[in-house]
């Protein structure tokens, strides 16, 4: 029987969910990676709530428990399968031994759980967002091509990129910003870009996170549709959301067909070509978080199709080998690269980093349906800051800052953070 | 089979499922009352997250334990103790797990026990650097715990169920094998105070803790009952709940950080100056067996065993497909007479003393080691290494695994760079030997789990001669399609204490999905027992639960009787869940007899000799 890794449903995964032995590894960084026993935990889910439930491991177990009919779904299982980040956490943790997809799991548990159930109101409240204002931004004001009344975008007629702004970046004030100073860095470094404003489509990944498939598909075949009839030869991402979407979510419904960078990414290169030039000393020690839809969930996804035979009696092969996303190929060494270009500036990393850093709470709609749980995972994450010796804290995920941000007030309100592109355009341009 | 077999008539739930439901709502709302709305949960879905366990297949047929009646996360000691009360006056059972890795955390029965989920006792309450000792409680992880002592210069003891397992669990309630045993003792001899929240629910503290206050000893002026509570293998959670123990550390001369570079899954480790990690291979059993006993006494080696080849050929891969192609080498089936070493120094003239003490060692019996040793004599050692293989393999074989070894240091290459490309191979056997973080690899991706045999606590030699016996039963099960085909030898262990005791436990890989694969491997881990009664290797790791005690118990100085005892004097209501220690509820079962009359009927040709080239065979008579 040839299989495919577009999963549709969570019976295309039960063979690779049988094969979780609980060993618990889906809890922790890759243990020879640890560094430090107090933030020793992968999945924030796990470490606030403390049940084997909300473990990837466990979230496996409740996705066969239901698709084999043993229980059914209660307020409770979806408020747990809710409570987590699907960070993508347990997923490269697990496949540091395996090739079990936990992550594939989560998102067919969630959609399981909406068909049967629907969704929670404040995640209902989102999917009404993305069907009446295309865009899953609920309190957001205001119409998605608006920001281009504010923001000067120099546009070029014969664009080398289509600039992706993303529902974040054009609907919030608190990010006007941020926008203003990637298009003057963007300028600055003499980049032919377009934008599509107000018909930019939304990459639609909340509904997928909530578990409304069908939404989120008619929201990548729109992005990907807008991509292929842009007269540009890429893509550039200034949202972290997006470029996680485009890489690895969308090419399962549609071939996006043209190269996608984060504009970190764009940044690391216009330096390297000489086109910017940090000089401005930025006397700081800052501590760089890897938000999870810029790592590891950005691993670009590849299709396959094949067959899983038995080999040596019991030895599971497939054939041909089936590529395993495992966090190592997501966006890593740009934004590092690109702050060490700053003078002056100290950038200090974390104990959990790179493919094995600690979600903030921001990805997998956790925020919509449980507040308390996502701020105390920026909490958490926040805690390690300070015990790497940093008072503030560099990304570029909005909703990463976001979140780091309402860990910071809410917590001392010592701790600062910052966008990457504003530290660079200090630096460059002011 | 079943190992437990709590499923005959005699254990028929009479209950209706009104009268369940009543009792799993009066536990929910007691519980809640003790602990709080959060910590206690009863949907079936989320019990199902706590059923599901490695193993599984082998009690109940399905990757399923029967359902907890409820799940309680105390917070302290003394919720522990509240919940324990609460069991007793209600009547029914509980049962405690830490990291609760295997199905033996698990109730064998539904809708009996409260299941104790250890979790949010979490803390590493104190590491003594002075006089080295840490006090965890049940959810510290041996990685959690080595990490924070080597940065005070102190290594822990790592079970071989992977650092991301409890030290605790190992500590007090399990038996503990790993391959720092050289020189870090055993997970039970290394238990100091402890805390225990006794089966009817009373909190005491023994050893020094009750006496001086605090864990710098096992046992306190009074008799030890270090023995009692846990003996060979632990009471599996069969005589209350340990919430805090000390444990001894040992001196680390490493960084306070493992040098890493690169990313998961293929991490760098840099071995510090001072360090070695070899791969040192001879030419037989026999001088297996000299070599073990040699690198022991000469105190040497910080970590010293034994991984077979299929089992090397998992930790060195990321994928199957990979691991596929690396067991095809010839030149890594003739590592059968091989042990794996890391030695730590704090100085170059230490190293250099150890590393001339194993090369004596190794070459006064004719073997070779391949390290990250690059000075001439090391080179020899590698020359020697090939040499040693070549000879077993043949020139044409030898001549055959060169490209696909070539292609492996290629990879390397790849994936680290040229430069390291030569240290690749003994950076990761540094890596997985010290932080214990890549043994699942080895035995649960190729078919997606294992089962072990034999094992027992012995004399190297014994250990070697009893993992050829497991060998060869496993062969009639490799022959039947049942388990992976690893060759047959896949024995993996070390040694203890500088080589005073040692074990070899012989893993069988199997898919638990297949029905009959979970069935066979229950009748092989029979048969393995059997044949470690019949062959005097000692008593098997397998010897958990009451049918597999009363295999090995009239053998043993009858040591079932006195457990049984220890079990009805502390808990005489039977409220510590002790199916997989001594259960005086255990009745015998009509189907596990009929399936050990199987067995018996069925067992496997075993040539007990140790020689490589093998000795007439027998058929092993029938135990009793």
């Amino acid at each position: 029987m040839t299989l495919t890794n577009n999963y549709q449903s969570m019976a295309e995964l039960k063979s690779l969910a049988g094969k979780c032995p609980r060993c618990s590894l889906c809890k922790f960084p890759p243990l020879v990676a640890v560094r430090d026993a107090g933030f020793s935990s992968i999945c924030p889910a796990y470490e606030v709530n403390k049940m084997h439930a909300s473990s990837g491991g466990g979230m496996l177990v409740m996705g066969m428990s239901l698709l084999e009919g043993r229980s059914e779904v209660t307020d409770r299982v979806r408020r747990i399968a809710q409570e987590c980040t699907a960070c993508g956490g347990c997923d490269i943790a697990c496949k540091f031994s395996s090739d079990i997809e936990v992550l594939e799991v989560i998102f067919q548990l969630r959609a399981h759980i909406y068909k049967t159930a629907g969704a929670a109101p404040a995640h209902e409240a989102v999917l009404q967002s993305m069907r009446a204002r295309l865009h899953p931004l609920v309190t957001a004001s205001g119409a998605l091509g608006d920001w281009l009344k504010d923001v000067p975008a120099e546009q070029s007629s014969t664009p080398d990129y289509l600039l992706w702004v993303g529902p974040h970046y054009a609907l919030l004030p608190e990010l006007r910003t941020t926008l203003t100073h990637a298009l003057k860095l963007l300028a600055a470094g003499g980049v032919r870009y377009a934008v599509l404003g107000a018909s930019e489509p939304y990459t639609g990944r909340a509904a997928l996170e909530i578990g409304d498939r069908e939404l989120f598909a008619s929201f990548a075949r729109r992005a990907a549709a807008a991509v292929a009839a842009s007269s540009a030869k890429g893509v550039v991402c200034l949202s972290a959301e997006d470029y996680a979407t485009f890489r690895a979510l969308l090419p399962r419904f549609s071939a996006v067909g043209k190269p996608v960078l984060h504009v970190v990414e764009l940044y690391d290169q216009l330096i390297r070509d000489g086109k910017l030039k940090p000089a401005k000393p930025v006397a700081r020690a800052l501590a760089w978080h890897d938000p999870s839809y810029l790592g590891r969930l950005s691993e670009p996804w590849t299709s396959w199709s094949g067959e899983r035979v038995k080999t040596l009696g019991q030895m599971i092969l497939e054939t041909p080998p089936r590529p395993v996303n495992r966090g190592d190929h997501g966006c890593y060494d740009a934004p590092r690269r690109v702050l060490s270009r700053v003078p002056g500036l100290r950038t200090l990393e974390f104990f959990r980093r790179r493919e094995y850093a600690f979600d903030s709470g921001e990805c997998g709609q956790a925020l919509a349906v449980a507040p308390g749980f996502a701020l105390s995972t920026a909490q958490h994450r926040l805690a390690e800051a300070r015990a790497v010796g940093a008072d503030a804290i560099v990304t570029e995920c909005p909703q990463s800052a976001s979140m780091l941000r309402a860990a910071a007030s809410s917590s001392d309100g010592t701790t600062t953070v910052q966008m990457l592109t504003d530290v660079l355009f200090e630096s460059v341009l002011a | 089979m079943t190992v437990a077999a709590k499923t005959s008539a005699g254990w028929a739930d009479k209950r209706t499922p009104e009268e369940i439901a009543e009792l799993r709502e009066t536990v929910r709302r007691r519980l809640v009352l003790e602990l709080g709305e959060r910590w206690v949960e009863t949907d079936p879905c989320v019990l199902d997250t706590y059923s599901w366990q490695y193993i599984a297949e082998a009690a109940t047929g399905s990757q399923y334990m029967p359902r907890a009646l409820a799940i309680a996360l105390p917070a302290d000691a003394e919720q522990v103790a509240a919940v324990v009360r609460l069991c007793n006056e209600l009547g029914v059972q509980y049962k405690a797990m830490s990291t609760g890795f295997g199905m033996w955390n698990s109730p064998i029965e539904p809708d009996k026990v409260v299941q104790i989920d250890l979790r949010r006792l979490d803390r590493i309450i104190k590491i003594d650097a002075k006089n080295m000792y840490a006090i965890v409680e049940p959810y510290v992880t041996g990685n959690q715990l080595q990490t924070e002592a080597m940065k005070l210069g102190l290594n822990t003891h790592i079970a071989g169920c992977g650092a991301q397992c409890s030290v605790l669990a190992s500590a007090t309630s399990m038996m503990g094998q790993g391959l720092d045993g050289v020189s870090m003792g055993f997970s039970n001899r290394n238990l100091l105070g402890f805390e225990w929240v006794m089966p009817g629910g009373e909190i005491v503290r023994v050893g020094s803790f009750g006496d001086a206050g605090d864990y710098f000893a096992g046992d306190g002026p009074g008799p030890s009952v270090r023995g009692v509570i846990r003996g060979f293998a632990g009471a599996l959670g069969g005589l209350g709940v340990f919430t805090r123990c000390a444990v001894k550390l040992y001196p680390w001369s490493g960084p306070k950080q493992l040098d890493l570079e690169g990313g998961s899954p293929n991490f760098f480790a840099r071995i510090p100056r001072h360090h070695t990690a070899a791969v040192v291979v001879v030419k037989d059993w026999k001088s297996l067996a000299e070599l073990g006993y040699r690198i022991g006494e000469a105190e040497i080696a910080d970590y010293l065993g034994r991984n077979a080849p299929s089992l090397m050929a998992g930790v060195l891969t990321v994928d199957n497909a990979e691991a596929a192609e690396v067991y095809k080498i010839p030149m890594l089936h003739e590592l059968y007479y091989a042990l794996v070493v890391v030695m730590t120094a704090a100085s170059t003239e230490e190293m250099n003393y150890k590393r001339s003490a194993l090369r004596e060692i190794v070459r006064g019996l004719g073997g070779g080691a391949l390290s990250n040793d690059f000075s001439p004599a090391g080179i020899q050692d590698f020359l020697r290494f090939l040499k040693v293989v070549s000879a077993r393999l043949g020139t044409r074989a030898f001549l055959r695994s060169m490209p696909s070894f070539l292609g492996l240091v290629l990879r390397d290459a790849r994936r680290y760079g040229m430069a390291k490309a030569p240290m690749a191979l003994t950076s990761l056997l540094y890596q997985s030997l010290l932080r214990s973080g890549m043994n699942m690899r080895g035995v649960f991706r190729f078919a997606g789990t294992f089962w072990t045999a034999m094992g027992s606590l012995v004399t190297w030699d014994n250990a070697i001669r009893g993992a050829r016996v497991g060998a060869q039963i496993k062969r009639k099960y490799i022959d039947q399609g049942v388990i992976v085909d690893d060759g047959g030898d896949n024995a993996w262990g070390g040694l203890y204490e500088g080589g005073t005791f040692s074990h070899l436990e012989e893993l069988a890989m199997y898919d638990q999905t297949d029905p009959e694969a979970g069935d066979r491997v229950a009748e092989y881990v029979a048969e393995t027992n059997l044949a470690c009664v019949d062959y005097h290797c000692g008593d098997s790791l397998n010897a958990v639960g009451p049918p597999f005690h009363r295999m090995f118990s009239p053998a043993c100085m009858d040591y079932d009787k006195y457990t049984y005892r220890i079990k009805t004097t502390f808990d005489p209501q039977n409220a510590a869940d002790a199916t997989m220690f001594t259960d005086p509820a255990f009745a015998p079962d009509a189907r596990l007899e009929a399936r050990m009359q199987a067995v018996l009927a069925d067992r496997a040709k075993v040539s007990i000799d140790t020689s490589h080239a093998g000795a007439p065979v027998r058929v092993l008579a029938p135990l009793h």
